[in-house]
């Protein structure tokens, strides 16, 4: 049963045909991997189906009931409590946007208490649990700016994870990190894949997709260009901008098996 | 050589408190009503509409090139024949400073806002804040940090100015004490010692903008 579908959705800036046309349907549990060179819409395809970013044109549905739709710039209608929506789909910023102002456990409880009614204390309880997981243990009272790439990372996967959610939105989030860090944070994610949380991942690293995803979609200029199983994608697939694409991103050290 | 003689400023310490006292409280209604009418100015400057934004600009562009001393003299004098206004000294004070000290305040207020980055808010809409919630959770906090140091420098420079009151005839630090040098004929050691009292009121502000400046418990990463 699909979670999440897209049907002909559309978005332009300005002149900018950010996303073409692209229709799309996640099933629960999967985790599908978002490749494609840089400016195809990649970013703005997470932004509009978190309602950041409004869609021309199009349908959103999630968990079979349409949710926003829109026929052109100025006629769309949105028929959820958006702040109901965005505990349920939630997304990791490749900037992170922790909170400056609060410390790691009041950052990642925050949203949850505001949200929920659920005592405090449960909340903080499964909080530490969480951060605990990530290795966080010792930062609870640090404040964000005293974390590392990596931490500060972490703490954002951890913000995300609290509110339960039914879908994880990641926009390039390893792409501001020291390469050696950025294997830590992609095993978070390949963890909770294999735990069933539906996932979209713009990512650059096509060894992750490889790995994790279920399957590979490949954007180009706001279109789904290719979409299928990561063996289809790295070693069947005979689209020349694919391969092209393929073909740079291994120039720039990233191997493929 | 001058014969000091610090005798007369310790005889008449009622003079300098009593004018000190009223120096704090026309200082303390103008930071009131100047930082009040500052913050609904600074948010009418980012309104999308014109009729807000426009109007608020004109004012506050008009209030930063407004020397304090003119505008003072101006309502004083003109205030009663124009509006009708019947104020008395003290208040003709306490508004000149209001509204000079508003206008610098709304320009203070729209930076600390739109000091806040776009992902801080987002970030916080998307984990389901409502959007009252964003504005007291995630940005004024934020704002407010970012506003502290200059709005307090602004509050040290509105009691620094309120001593043009004295033009006046308002009875604040200044004034009462060149009334005193007209009886004692002391100029040199009252005013030494008016500028000492500026000096004890101003002090304890200007360590507390320190403070500020330099509280470390988080800040922008």
């Amino acid at each position: 049963m699909s979670i999440l579908e897209l049907k002909n959705i559309n978005k332009k800036f300005e002149e900018l045909q950010a996303i073409n046309n692209i229709s799309l349907s996640v099933e629960r549990g999967e985790t599908i991997a978002i490749i494609g060179p840089s400016g195809c819409g990649k970013s703005t395809l997470l932004r509009c189906i978190c309602l950041f970013d409004k869609i021309d044109c199009g349908e959103i549905h999630f968990e079979n009931d349409l949710i926003f739709s829109a026929r052109d710039h100025n006629h769309w209608s949105i028929n959820i409590d958006r702040n109901k929506y965005h505990t349920d789909v939630i997304m990791v910023f490749q900037h992170l946007n922790l909170w400056p102002h609060l410390n790691v456990i009041d950052n990642i409880c925050l949203a949850p208490k505001l949200a929920y009614n659920s005592n405090k204390g449960e909340i903080k309880e499964k909080a530490i649990e969480i951060l605990q997981q990530m290795g966080l243990s010792d930062k609870v009272k640090k404040y964000p700016y005293t974390l590392s790439g990596g931490e500060k990372q972490r703490v954002a996967i951890s913000r995300a994870i609290m509110m339960n959610p039914k879908i994880l939105l990641f926009d390039e989030i390893t792409s501001a990190l020291d390469p050696e860090i950025v294997g830590e944070i992609l095993e978070i994610i390949a963890n909770l894949s294999e735990h069933g949380m539906t996932m979209l991942i713009v990512t650059h690293e096509m060894q992750f997709a490889n790995d994790v995803a279920d399957r590979v979609l490949f954007m180009n200029y706001g279109k789904v260009e290719e979409i299928g199983s990561p063996d289809y994608i790295f070693n069947e697939s005979k689209s020349d901008r694919l391969l092209t694409f393929l073909k740079r991103m291994r120039k720039q050290n990233f191997t493929i098996k | 050589m001058y014969d000091w003689d610090f005798n007369i400023v310790f005889q008449h310490k009622e003079v300098f408190l009593s004018g000190a006292i009223i120096t704090l409280e026309i200082t303390f209604y103008a930071i009131i009503f100047g930082t009040l009418l500052g913050a609904v100015l600074g948010v009418a400057k980012k309104s999308k509409s014109p009729y807000i934004r426009i109007p608020a600009n004109i004012y506050i562009e008009l209030f930063l090139a407004l020397p304090i001393l003119v505008l003072l003299i101006w309502i004083y004098y003109c205030g009663p024949l124009l509006f009708g206004l019947n104020l008395s000294g003290f208040w003709t004070a306490v508004l000149a400073l209001s509204l000079s000290l508003s206008a610098f305040v709304a320009e203070i207020v729209r930076s600390g806002l739109i000091s806040v980055p776009i992902g801080q808010i987002e970030s916080a809409r998307g984990l389901g804040l409502s959007s009252f919630q964003t504005i007291t959770r995630i940005v004024l906090p934020q704002a407010i940090k970012v506003m502290t140091p200059p709005l307090l420098s602004m509050y040290i420079s509105t009691l620094k100015m309120s001593s043009l009151a004295s033009v006046i005839a308002v009875y604040e630090l200044l004034h009462s004490a060149q009334n005193l040098i007209l009886s004692s004929y002391r100029p040199l050691e009252v005013y030494t010692a008016v500028a000492i009292s500026y000096l004890i009121l101003i002090l304890p502000l200007t360590l507390l903008t320190r403070r500020f400046e330099t509280s470390k418990k988080w800040r922008i990463s």
